[in-house]
């Protein structure tokens, strides 16, 4: 499929004709597994090339062989034409390679600017022997980069731990930049930023790319391609599948391509689950002006059976702490909870939990699995009295529920005793799910659902969800993907600096491309209505 | 022979037990009088001790915090026990005395940590002095011997079919705390709180409640410990269990409880205790000079870490290699 859009350009002298950076045939082997299969495409000058694959399609090892971590077993990358072994980071900078990777590589305790010339600090010129540094010759350095980025100069010299997530992503980007790199690799920069924190990182990759500068991005988020993205490159399974131009990058044609089947789009998943909604039920969960000492400021809500509630908002507008106080895991100062019509003021998660409320975390891998855990183990943890027997766990029913699981939610594993940490992010979702679902509760608060899972295993998750309210349930769903928020949602709350702005309906079922635009615009508007940091 | 061998060392206790074994023949090699039944007697009477508390430590790690007082709170418990007969308490009563006195340090321990949100370690350190300076005290307000009853002196010297006492109690000990840790509600929750304090909380875990009950259970235990302990000796010292938290911590590591949490046996525990004890009778049967047992005993230490930093590398190895296998056949589109 594609194969004749692959760019295969021969090796030609005249420069501006070359593709910057061009990999052949490259062969990456892990024991037991091929990671990397015959991968060949070229990147050129001034564009944004995307890379985009399902997890485990052999992403992360293309950039860690192209910035020196790993050494190819196979093929060759040549830079303007000619060969080049890339045998540490080292080599790949003097490349002209730089790599912004998906895990945060900033100190914490260093400034930024410290961060920025780690390792590479310019000497001062007394005592520039003994270690002293130059750091008004740095700061001067970077001035006219922070000036581009709408980088304010003075927070260089604050710690990186007390700026912002989208700060903290541009340092990192100024600290590829600062050693005049021609080829940026970006791993899912956009992680942990939020919709407007993306719009201008996304306007700086285009500053970069009118500059000259190649950018090689790695990214999950399809629906932000389109626009972006010069060139896309597909891979599947450590195998190329074919590289499209830009404008024939369409998302439903990518993820044809990265699955390798048909799959549904969020679009027509919409309209078959909406459809089936039923009559709503009684109020099942109740926030009467809610405010809090971190900001949050009479919040009321109300969550009927049968419904999904959608909580969304900029990085910082309180969705987080909102949905950690209904779960009891923070206090509230005034106002009031109902769950079932009970008035309750948890003191912890157990209480909440044993009201009838279950949870499923965001950052799962902190949050979510209990890592040395079997996955049957991690599924009961949250139910189980209801395995117990005078205080001692029932194994074998323990195991019969999670066997129970794996077929309803279909999580693809080895065995229940298999430990958790060896599932896919997918699959290790839906195990927390299943842990949710077997406390049988009368509403599941879902904080980012689908966080760090590939595309086929998103829909699945969708499909749950609206499953468990069909049957019966209700579920507040706090999201940062706005597709994911409207399409999910029967309602949505917007939220900003802790208040509740405003209340959309999510998309329905006969809605067109054009009505989901305005209600994202109409989203946009509330959340970012007034300009903040 | 690698997949036994990666079974035996994924058996609980049992790399713990293997170095147990191996300092047994050492030393009957060295001495054949070591392999006597009353000097085997001997060693694990002497072993229990920290045995009982280094099994409350492991509860204390697993459950992902430390409790440096149990050394002090032993001698403390030992001390208001004997105190309270030589008041001419009843025994039952002066027991009953000892046991409150140790919980309730655990309780205060796992309040301030818990509820005040203290540094566990900086608040075991200072519950640590304040028991030792309460033993001193009683210690000066009237000599603590001289006064054990019968019954008293049983539980250290009495027999049940033949066995002394304190092995049977420590091998019923030993049973049902493994059944805890392992096998009920209670013992998931304590392994989920260290394993990640977080993905407890969120998975509907009271993990502040659960560390406070493991704290009363190290403080009960360590009680239990200086009872027996001051039953043995007939006396209390004011220095008495100096130092026994940090033989509690090497035998609880030994074994292979985490330091970091969410992972402990009591098994291994057991065993562990009863290696520091083979290895003081050992040295002493073989004539060394007692100044040189703590650097015999340090180097041991060292040793068994290592052998169980290897193993667990080993066995991790093994396991990411056969899983790539069957992921490969199974698997598709499997995550790398």
């Amino acid at each position: 499929m594609g194969a004749d859009s692959i760019k295969m350009e021969p090796l030609n002298p005249a420069p501006a004709a070359a593709p910057l950076l061009q990999v052949e045939n490259l062969l990456k082997r892990f024991p037991g597994t091929v990671a990397v299969r015959n991968v060949s495409f070229g990147i050129w000058p001034g564009t944004i090339h995307a890379l985009v694959g399902e997890n485990g399609a052999g992403k992360s090892t293309i950039i860690k062989m192209l910035s020196g971590v790993y050494s190819p077993d196979g093929g060759q990358i040549l830079i303007k034409g000619q060969p080049v072994d890339i045998t540490s980071p080292h080599v790949a900078q003097e490349c002209g390679i730089s790599t912004v990777y998906q895990e945060r590589t900033l100190i914490n305790n260093l400034s930024a600017l410290e961060n920025i010339f780690l390792g590479r600090e310019i000497q001062a010129r007394t005592g520039g022997s003994f270690g002293l540094t130059d750091l008004r010759a740095m700061r001067d350095a970077v001035e006219e980069l922070c000036q581009d980025f709408e980088f304010d100069v003075r927070l260089l010299h604050q710690a990186v731990e007390e700026l912002s997530a989208l700060s903290r992503q541009i340092v990192e980007v100024i600290k590829a930049l600062v050693f005049r790199s021609e080829l940026i690799i970006l791993d899912e920069p956009n992680s942990g930023l939020s919709i407007h924190e993306r719009q201008i990182l996304f306007a700086q990759m285009r500053r970069l790319r009118d500059r000259g500068t190649a950018i090689l991005w790695i990214t999950h988020q399809l629906d932000e391609l389109s626009g972006m993205a010069d060139e896309v490159t597909v891979l599947r399974d450590g195998a190329l599948v074919g590289t499209l131009n830009g404008s024939e990058a369409t998302s439903g044609r990518i993820v044809r391509m990265m699955v390798g089947r048909e799959i549904e789009t969020i679009e027509s998943f919409v309209t078959a689950a909406k459809a089936r909604v039923g009559t709503l039920g009684g109020e099942v969960l109740r926030v009467d002006s809610l405010s809090d000492y971190t900001g949050l400021n009479d919040l009321s809500l109300s969550l009927k059976q049968g419904e999904v509630l959608g909580i969304g908002g900029l990085q910082g507008a309180g969705c987080n702490r909102l949905v950690e106080t209904i779960i009891g895991a923070r206090r509230f100062a005034a106002g009031s909870l109902f769950v079932d019509g009970v008035a309750s003021r948890f003191r912890s998660t157990r209480q909440a939990f044993s009201a009838g409320l279950s949870y499923v975390p965001n950052e799962r891998k902190s949050r979510g699995i209990l890592p040395t855990f079997s996955i049957a183990q991690n599924i009961s943890i949250a139910s189980l009295s209801q395995f117990a027997h005078i205080g001692f766990v029932d194994q074998s029913a323990e195991a019969q529920t999670a066997q129970h699981f794996f077929g309803a939610l279909n999580i693809r594993a080895r065995g229940v005793e298999d430990r958790i940490v060896r599932l896919s992010g997918g699959n290790q979702q839906k195990a927390i799910i299943a842990r949710a679902l077997a406390a049988k509760p009368k509403a599941i608060i879902f904080n980012e659902p689908t966080e760090g899972v590939d595309i086929g295993a998103k829909i699945e998750i969708y499909r749950l969800i609206r499953d468990y309210v069909a049957s019966g349930g209700a579920a507040v769903v706090k999201s940062s993907e706005l597709v994911e928020l409207l399409g999910l949602s029967d309602r949505v709350l917007v939220m900003k600096a802790g208040r509740i702005v405003g209340e959309l309906s999510g998309l329905g079922p006969d809605d067109r491309p054009d009505d989901a635009r305005k209600l994202e615009e109409a989203f946009m508007s509330l959340a970012a209505a007034s300009k903040e940091n | 022979m690698q997949f036994a061998l990666v079974r035996l060392l994924r058996t609980e206790g049992a790399p713990i037990s293997l170095a147990l074994i191996l300092a047994v023949i050492a030393f009957t090699a060295l001495n054949p009088a070591f392999l006597s039944p009353d000097n085997l007697a001997i060693i694990a009477v002497q072993s229990i001790f920290v045995m009982i508390i280094a099994i409350g430590m492991s509860f204390v790690l697993t459950s992902g915090a430390i409790d440096l007082s149990v050394g002090a709170v032993l001698g403390l418990s030992g001390g208001v026990t004997m105190f309270l007969l030589t008041m001419s308490f009843p025994t039952a009563l002066a027991i009953i005395g000892g046991l409150g006195v140790g919980t309730a340090f655990g309780l205060l321990n796992g309040f301030l940590v818990t509820r005040l949100g203290l540094s566990d370690f900086i608040v075991t350190l200072a519950t640590m002095g304040v028991a030792g300076g309460l033993l001193k005290t009683l210690a000066y307000i009237r000599p603590l011997r001289g006064a054990e009853t019968d019954s008293f002196t049983w539980l250290s010297y009495g027999e049940i079919a033949g066995i002394p006492f304190p092995i049977v109690f420590g091998f019923l000990l030993v049973v049902t705390c493994t059944l805890i840790l392992n096998k009920t509600v209670f013992g998931r929750r304590v392994q989920a709180s260290g394993m990640s304090p977080a993905g407890a909380i969120f998975a509907g875990i009271d993990v502040p409640n659960v560390r406070l009950m493991v704290f009363a259970l190290s403080g009960f235990l360590a009680a239990v410990s200086g009872i027996l302990l001051a039953a043995r000796l007939a006396s209390v010292q004011p220095a008495l269990g100096m130092g026994y938290e940090l033989q509690a911590i090497a035998a609880a590591v030994l074994g292979g409880t985490s330091l970091a949490g969410g992972r402990g046996t009591v098994m291994g525990t057991a065993m562990a205790a009863l290696l520091l004890a083979t290895l003081n009778t050992g040295l002493q049967i073989a004539g060394v000079d007692p100044t040189w047992y703590p650097v015999f005993v340090g180097s041991s230490i060292i040793g068994a870490v290592a052998f169980h930093q290897w193993a667990e590398r080993y066995v991790e190895a093994y396991e990411s290699n056969a899983l790539d296998a069957a992921d490969l056949a199974t698997l598709p589109s499997s995550s790398v």
